[in-house]
C-alpha cells in the first residue's frame, strides 16, 4: 500500500512537469501542434505498454461501452488547450494549487454521489491539507 | 483569469479521471490510455491538417516526446491508483507532490520560471498539509 502511497506522490510530480513543459513548448510550435505531439506521442507510449504489459486483450465486450466512457478523452482535450494557456501565465505553485482546489471540489462530490463516501475522517483530513494550502500560499515570495 | 482558467480546469479534471477510471473497468487500463489519446490524436491531427498546413514548419526537438510520455504515464498510474484507494485520498497525495514540486521548481527556477524566493510559511504548510493526509491514511 505504501508503493500506492508513492506512486500517488509520482502523479503529482508528473502532473505539474507535463503541463509547464507544453505550455514552453506552446510558445515556440503554438497550441495545436503541441497538443498533437503531447497526444501522439502519449497514444505511441500507450499502445508500447499495452503491448509489453497487457499482451492478453480478450473477454472485452465493446457493445457494452457506452458512449459516455469516452467523455474521458472529450474532456481531455480542453484541458490540455487551458493547460497550454495558463501555465505559462501563472507560477508553478499556482499551477498546483488551482487544479486541485477544483479537483477537491469535484473530488468530494463524486465519491459521496457515486461511492457513498462521506468519511468524516477523510473530510478532516481534507480541511487540514486544504489549511497546510493556505499557510503556504500566504508565504511571501 | 488565468487562474479561474485553473481551477476550473480542476473541476473538468476530476470528471475526466473518474471517467477515465470508468473507461479502464470495462477494457483495461492500457486500452483505455491508448483510447483517451487516441481522440486527441484524431483531433488534433484533423485541426493541424486544417488549420496548420499554411504556416512554417519548426524543426522537431527531442525534448517535445518528453511530455506526452509523461502524460501517458499519468493517466496508467492515475487508473491504478484511484481503483485502490479512491479519488479523494488519491487527489490529496498527488497534491503533496504537486506542490513540493512546484515549490522546487520556483526556488530553482527550473522550466522556464522565474526563481522565487520560497518563504518559511510555505514549507510550514506543507508540514500541515502532510498532517491532514496523515489523518486521512490512518
Amino acid at each position: 500500500m505504501v508503493l500506492i502511497y508513492f506512486l500517488a506522490i509520482f502523479i503529482g510530480f508528473l502532473v505539474t512537469v507535463t503541463p509547464i513543459m507544453n505550455g514552453r513548448n506552446s510558445l515556440v510550435l503554438g497550441t495545436i501542434k503541441t497538443s498533437f505531439y503531447h497526444y501522439f506521442f502519449a497514444s505511441v507510449t500507450g499502445m508500447i505498454l499495452m503491448i509489453l504489459l497487457s499482451p492478453m486483450v480478450t473477454g472485452i465486450e465493446f457493445d457494452d461501452i457506452s458512449l459516455k466512457y469516452f467523455m474521458g478523452g472529450i474532456l481531455g482535450l480542453s484541458i490540455i488547450v487551458m493547460m497550454n494557456y495558463y501555465t505559462v501565465r501563472i507560477k508553478a505553485i499556482h499551477i498546483a494549487i488551482l487544479p486541485f482546489l477544483g479537483q477537491m471540489t469535484m473530488g468530494f462530490f463524486l465519491d459521496y454521489l457515486l461511492f457513498g463516501n462521506l468519511d468524516l475522517k477523510t473530510i478532516l483530513g481534507m480541511v487540514v491539507v486544504l489549511l497546510g494550502l493556505f499557510i503556504q500560499s500566504s508565504g511571501k515570495n | 483569469m488565468s487562474k479561474w482558467l485553473a481551477y476550473f480546469t480542476g473541476l473538468i479534471l476530476s470528471l475526466m479521471i473518474y471517467f477515465n477510471g470508468q473507461l479502464s473497468l470495462v477494457t483495461t487500463t492500457y486500452i483505455s490510455n491508448v483510447v483517451y489519446h487516441g481522440i486527441g490524436v484524431l483531433f488534433f491531427g484533423i485541426t493541424l491538417f486544417v488549420f496548420g498546413r499554411n504556416k512554417s514548419s519548426t524543426p522537431f526537438k527531442w525534448h517535445y516526446i518528453l511530455p506526452g510520455v509523461m502524460g501517458s504515464l499519468t493517466i496508467i498510474i492515475n487508473n491504478f491508483v484511484m481503483a485502490e484507494i479512491g479519488v479523494t485520498l488519491m487527489i490529496a497525495l498527488t497534491m503533496l507532490g504537486q506542490v513540493v514540486t512546484s515549490l522546487t521548481i520556483d526556488r530553482f527556477g527550473l522550466l522556464g520560471k522565474s526563481v522565487s524566493k520560497i518563504h518559511y510559511k510555505q514549507w510550514i504548510g506543507v508540514g500541515v498539509m502532510s498532517m491532514g493526509l496523515w489523518i486521512m491514511l490512518f
